[in-house]
């Protein structure tokens, strides 16, 4: 098989398996337990937590870990904001569902929402956040790179406006974490997950910056300085860590293999291109078929062995058409023909031309049967 | 090594389209597993719940198939749940699963198989196909009671000659013991009877619920007309519907009529619900158009021993036939389908029921 669904999930590194197999053979206890077993529990908990805070220059004691993006956006939203009652939340339309999901349960408890506009390649401009902050206003939330067509925020011109202005700042920057180098200053609360980037799936984190106070979203526990109860996931984060050490590859290449992909369905008939050319996270390119349905081209990949996927995996079986596409302006036939291919630091060339094979027989085939895209 | 033929079959998450897929692996074809995601409405009553998707890709993990949810949402709100609301509408009784059948199941499907570049669709009905001549037919299922054949008969002919019902030559106690030999986890899953979008006996309100239907209420009269009762709309009711007519005392009474215009509800004896005959429209021919005179035999609901007709015309869009005997409760929005023994010949949809005197200006339907 291919594998060109890396936004979706990165499969395990050998890094940190063997890292969680190390952990395993010293039989950790429970990290708040006073025996020998709690202490070799607690050490590779916070020899974990100091290795990621480091890479993000942050101080360990601002890294909360959590059980992966959802819940980090969660806490961060809704913690935030536990009375949110009248106040004012400023917005990224094109996020991901777990940014989207609290917003709307923010607004159901008396948040005023607006959205931030974008521009045809997904792209918020300071002068669009600007336009957007009121006096009242006491979030933005944006996230660093699209997790479906692969635009990067200019994040510290938005984090430098919000500074000025004086607005918490949260950042999910799931699919950033390994691709790009993160700059954190300025940013209040930033979103982090394992699964991404090659780390095991459960478990991810939460940048709180010093001074931000956050009510937690469960209750029962000191773990995590009360943040965040129940027993840490101690594998999960030492997993965790030694994936974002072993990094994510080199951009170059994969922004290269990336144009090679493009190439090679560059002449298909009816295509476009969703990624922009420029600040776009290097393994991502977003795709659309004119008059095909990207449900139908996701299935006919498959069976040729290449794995992609529409829009974003965690929206996949839902058939809506991706709101990322709609923000940039596609209409719904296209918004339901968009296709994400996303490589990994593993992909190789002839991955890439095989792929880029199949792709041109399956789109030839669904055009010779004669698919449309939305049934209308 | 010769290519294997490549079969997309819907799996329901039922016992059926579980061993058909099951059947069309042990026969070699290159077997895709596909459910339909037909309905997005809050009902879970039939078909299309989380838990029957997780049950078909189950059984297409046990058999090593490719398995994938296609959304059939806009085909079947569109030619199903749309045309349900509006056929009560206008007094008539529509029968969604034919509908889906022709226009969602099989039309559309065989479009989607193409596109994965398969040959042939497959699903778990209880019909078959045979030759008529160099044709392809459509035959009853060998079981009497299972038999859907009924429902199928606004396939296209091209449609039909790419479809394979491995099931349909099997009695279903055979299916469920085909299925439990193969460890297949739901060959005890009970049978879906219900319109898969609306939960059992709540149509009424289902219909009411919709936008732009507003339904009108009327009278409940009787065969000279004299109202005897009222009643709060037209698409409550339905031809040869006894129970909650609101009427008190007396003889049964069915329902013999309904106006939609007038919102009149007529009702009689079972004597006066027999109809020497009946016209369809909509017509989908899977044999030659038969000629006047043809003596056929006619179904004109799914639980209903075929009665003898005979054609009175025929052409690519329309029919009529006459029964020698009557026919009982025809009600306008049900399928009509044309059996030759046991092969379907075509059908269309009810239009009008042809009365027991002939009024002035018809023609004469005895032969």
């Amino acid at each position: 098989m291919i594998y060109l669904d890396h936004n979706a999930t990165v499969a395990l590194r050998a890094e940190a398996r063997a890292a969680m197999d190390a952990l395993a053979a010293r039989q950790p206890g429970n990290p708040s337990s006073a025996h020998a077993a709690g202490r070799v529990a607690r050490a590779a908990l916070e020899q974990a937590r100091r290795a990621i805070a480091e890479r993000l220059e942050v101080r360990a004691s601002e890294l909360v870990f959590t059980s992966g993006g959802t819940e980090s956006n969660n806490l961060a939203l809704l913690g935030a904001l536990p009375d949110p009652c009248g106040a004012h939340v400023v917005a990224s339309p094109i996020e991901h569902s777990s940014v989207l999901g609290p917003l709307y349960e923010l607004e159901r408890r008396g948040a005023t929402l607006s959205w931030l506009a974008v521009d045809g390649e997904g792209r918020i401009s300071p002068d669009a956040l600007g336009a957007a902050l009121r006096p009242e206003t006491a979030l933005v939330s944006v996230g660093w790179a699209n997790n479906e067509i692969g635009t990067v925020q200019p994040i510290a011109a938005l984090a430098a406006l919000c500074r000025a202005r004086g607005v918490l700042l949260h950042v999910d920057a799931v699919q950033g974490l390994g691709k790009l180098p993160l700059q954190l200053a300025d940013i209040d609360l930033c979103t982090l997950s394992a699964h991404k980037v090659g780390g095991p799936v459960g478990v991810g984190a939460l940048v709180v910056r010093r001074g931000v106070g956050l009510r937690p979203l469960a209750w029962g526990g000191e773990q995590e300085r009360g943040t965040r109860p129940g027993t840490e996931n101690v594998f999960g984060a030492v997993g965790f860590a030694a994936a974002l050490a072993a990094g994510q590859g080199d951009a170059q290449s994969i922004a290269r293999l990336r144009e090679c992909l493009w190439a090679g369905m560059a002449d298909t008939s009816g295509v476009r291109r969703y990624s922009p050319l420029r600040d776009c996270l290097a393994n991502t390119l977003s795709a659309g078929f004119a008059g095909l349905r990207g449900e139908a081209l996701v299935a006919g990949l498959d069976l040729e062995g290449v794995a992609v996927s529409v829009g974003s995996a965690c929206a996949a079986g839902s058939g809506e058409p991706s709101h990322v596409l709609r923000a940039i302006g596609c209409d719904e036939a296209a918004a339901a023909a968009g296709v994400r291919f996303s490589l990994g630091a593993q992909t190789t060339e002839l991955e890439i031309d095989t792929a880029a094979a199949a792709l041109r027989r399956v789109v030839e085939r669904m055009r010779s049967a004669g698919g449309r895209a939305v049934v209308g | 090594m010769a290519m294997r033929e490549r079969v997309v079959v819907g799996m329901s998450g039922g016992v059926d389209s579980s061993l058909a897929a099951a059947l069309l692996v042990e026969a070699g074809y290159d077997v895709i597993g596909v459910s339909m995601r037909l309905w997005a409405g809050a009902t879970d009553s039939g078909c299309c719940s989380l838990d029957d998707f997780l049950d078909a890709r189950l059984v297409a993990e046990q058999f090593g198939i490719p398995f994938y949810v296609m959304d059939f949402r806009a085909e079947f709100q569109r030619n199903v749940v749309d045309q349900f609301v509006a056929e009560y509408a206008r007094g008539r009784t529509p029968n969604p699963c034919a509908r889906c059948n022709q226009f969602v199941k099989f039309a559309g499907f065989w479009e989607r198989a193409r596109e994965l570049g398969a040959t042939r669709i497959a699903t778990g009905h209880y019909a078959r196909i045979g030759l008529h001549g160099e044709a392809p037919a459509l035959l009853r299922g060998v079981d009497a009671d299972k038999d859907q054949s009924y429902f199928l008969f606004g396939i296209d002919r091209a449609v039909l000659a790419r479809t394979l019902f491995p099931v349909g030559g099997m009695a279903k106690a055979d299916v469920r013991a085909a299925a439990q030999a193969r460890g297949i986890a739901v060959a005890g899953k009970p049978d879906s009877q219900e319109i898969c979008f609306v939960p059992k006996g709540q149509h009424a309100a289902f219909v009411a619920a919709q936008d732009g239907a507003a339904p009108r209420g009327g009278a409940i009269v009787d065969a000279d007309g004299r109202e005897l009762a009222r009643h709060d709309g037209v698409h409550r009711f339905t031809i040869g519907q006894r129970h909650g007519l609101g009427l008190s005392g007396g003889a049964v009474r069915y329902v013999t009529g309904i106006d939609a215009v007038s919102g009149a509800v007529q009702v009689g004896s079972a004597g006066q619900g027999e109809a020497t005959g009946l016209t369809a429209d909509g017509a989908n021919w899977l044999a030659a158009i038969p000629d006047a005179g043809s003596r056929l035999s006619i179904r004109i609901r799914s639980r209903f021993a075929p009665q003898p007709v005979h054609v009175v015309r025929a052409d690519a869009n329309s029919f009529a036939v006459a029964a020698e005997s009557g026919l009982k409760a025809v009600t306008p929005g049900q399928a009509a389908v044309l059996y030759d023994g046991e092969r379907v010949l075509g059908g269309g949809w009810i239009r009008t029921a042809l009365p027991t005197a002939a009024a002035p200006g018809e023609p004469a339907w005895t032969a």
